[in-house]
């Protein structure tokens, strides 16, 4: 049972993640008033592309193909990292969250050299932006979780979003509320979504992580999409744990609880991507400092909490 | 934790990165609306709504009328009398203002750190000192004269903040003086910059050097 329950969060990010992706798409596209493609097109497009053949550019080499492998290893792996609200990771350890944010910059650094692998002009700006962006987030990221081990006093993600402190606004409300909204950005940036990238772009000139990819074709193009979906669903999910008050003591109630949190936040993210425009490349380190003075903010805030009490 | 306090700081604290990262004026000039109305609720939060005195209750009203309306109010005139609407050429970028501003930030609350104020004071402290230095890097590092009137109400603001969560105690009258001041030194200001928009058509104050004698 214990083990079944440890399950559960892996389970939920592989399987669930493309509907996510799919309830942004049709937020935007009830706003936008149109009918949108359906909940299930990204299950569909993996398929599809799973069944095709693959053509590989002359220039490219194995790096190239290992790429699109290495991302989805990576958050098969970090999917096994990961809590979900009271829901522990299948091995959780001391600082487990630095291992999770050393597999990210590893699939990142895989998709630059893919992308710089090809010797496309494009793709190499897009790598580079991609590679700015990110260092710009992940600072962000630690002091955010780093806000979160000084709250509860714990080094694991599992014992931090289980610890009665968290997601307890009346304790912690602030701390909580900027945490919250840094990883939200965080999120934002790793993901490509807008205000830093526009995932449904096709300009080559602004755009970062769709770019990177124009090269691939078939099932690595299926791989590849089904990676940045369980990205997203993985990062938001920390977002997730970290805003709920309320758990449940059964887990598959948690779990129904929080996928159902996620797929809100997959709406909240529709219409931010509905009411805003992608900002000019210029201003996302701006938007990325402003996230890492949320997380400085929290910590300050903790510090001194902790050392009052 | 006290939170609705932290909270009025953490906003305090936001809506200086947001002038520190924004270029145009008018937006800076409505997040000093948002601070000062923030802050109007500041001595009413320390001692519970219902329970306030009287002169806390003034000090309150007072404040997010100068502060959060009248001062915002008379800058907006300002800025709509001359027809510059952006911080053009500004000493240091958004981008590198609020990289100092962070670090500004992390010195206070290590500074703050340092000091034997417990709870909810120690937050206060840290706050008001990150807005005393940000509002002073905003004075040095813009070149237009409703820019550095921003960074002086920062600076004030910041004060107003340490003074009330040390000494909740504060006379009426000293505040009331105090309010004066700031509103003489903003009026001022404010006629200063439309001399500046008529006689240089411009509200740089660099160019004030020129008409040294």
């Amino acid at each position: 049972m214990d083990l079944l329950e440890r399950l559960i969060p892996p389970i939920c990010a592989l399987t669930l993640s493309p509907l996510l992706v799919g309830i942004i798409t049709r937020t935007k596209a009830v706003i936008a008033g149109r009918k949108g493609p359906p909940l299930l097109q990204l299950y569909y497009d993996c398929a599809k592309l799973l069944k095709r053949g693959v053509v590989y550019s002359v220039t490219t080499s194995w790096i190239f193909r290992l790429a699109p492998l290495v991302g989805l290893a990576g958050v098969v792996m970090i999917s096994f990292l990961l809590p979900l609200g009271h829901l522990s990771s299948l091995h959780p350890f001391g600082g487990d969250f630095i291992l999770v944010a050393g597999i990210f910059g590893l699939m990142r650094f895989f998709t630059i050299l893919g992308a710089l692998d090809t010797g496309s002009a494009f793709e190499g700006m897009g790598a580079s932006r991609e590679a700015l962006f990110s260092a710009l987030a992940e600072p962000a990221l630690f002091l955010g979780i780093a806000a979160l081990v000084r709250l509860t006093g714990q080094s694991s993600l599992s014992l931090i979003f289980a610890a009665p402190d968290m997601g307890n606004w009346l304790l912690a409300g602030p701390v909580i509320a900027l945490v919250g909204v840094s990883l939200f950005i965080v999120s934002l940036a790793e993901n490509c979504r807008i205000p830093v990238d526009d995932p449904t772009t096709h300009l080559e000139l602004t755009m970062i992580h769709e770019v990177m990819v124009l090269d691939y074709s078939g099932p690595d193009l299926g791989i590849i999409l089904y990676s940045s979906s369980t990205k997203l669903w993985l990062l938001l999910g920390i977002v997730v744990s970290t805003v709920t008050p309320v758990h449940f003591v059964n887990p598959f109630a948690e779990a129904f609880a929080q996928c159902l949190m996620l797929l809100l936040l997959g709406v909240g993210i529709g219409l931010v991507e509905s009411t805003m425009a992608r900002l000019r490349l210029r201003s996302v380190p701006a938007l990325l400092c402003g996230s890492m003075v949320l997380a400085v903010l929290a910590i300050g805030f903790v510090l001194r909490t902790k050392g009052a009490l | 934790m006290t939170g609705p306090f932290d909270l009025v700081l953490a906003i305090v604290v936001l809506t200086n990165f947001m002038t520190l990262g924004s270029s145009r004026l008018q937006v800076a000039v409505r997040n000093t609306a948002v601070q000062g109305c923030t802050l109007g609720a500041l001595p009413l939060l320390l001692v519970g709504i219902t329970g306030a005195p009287l002169h806390l209750v003034i000090i309150s009203v007072l404040s997010t009328a100068l502060r959060g309306v009248a001062f915002p109010m008379l800058l907006t005139r300002a800025l709509r009398d001359t027809s510059i609407n952006r911080e053009d050429n500004p000493f240091c970028g958004p981008l590198l203002s609020m990289g100092i501003g962070l670090a500004i930030l992390i010195c206070s609350f290590w500074i703050a750190g340092r000091l034997a104020v417990e709870g909810h004071a120690g937050h206060a402290i840290a706050v008001s000192l990150a807005s005393v230095f940000t509002g002073l890097f905003i004075i040095v590092s813009r070149r237009t004269a409703i820019s550095q009137v921003l960074g002086y109400i920062t600076l004030e603001n910041a004060i107003y903040i340490l003074g009330l969560s040390l000494f909740s105690e504060i006379p009426l009258l000293v505040e009331l003086g105090v309010l004066l001041d700031i509103f003489v030194a903003v009026f001022v200001m404010g006629l200063l910059t439309n001399q500046l928009s008529q006689t240089f058509d411009n509200i740089e104050t660099d160019r004030l050097n020129s008409i040294k004698g």
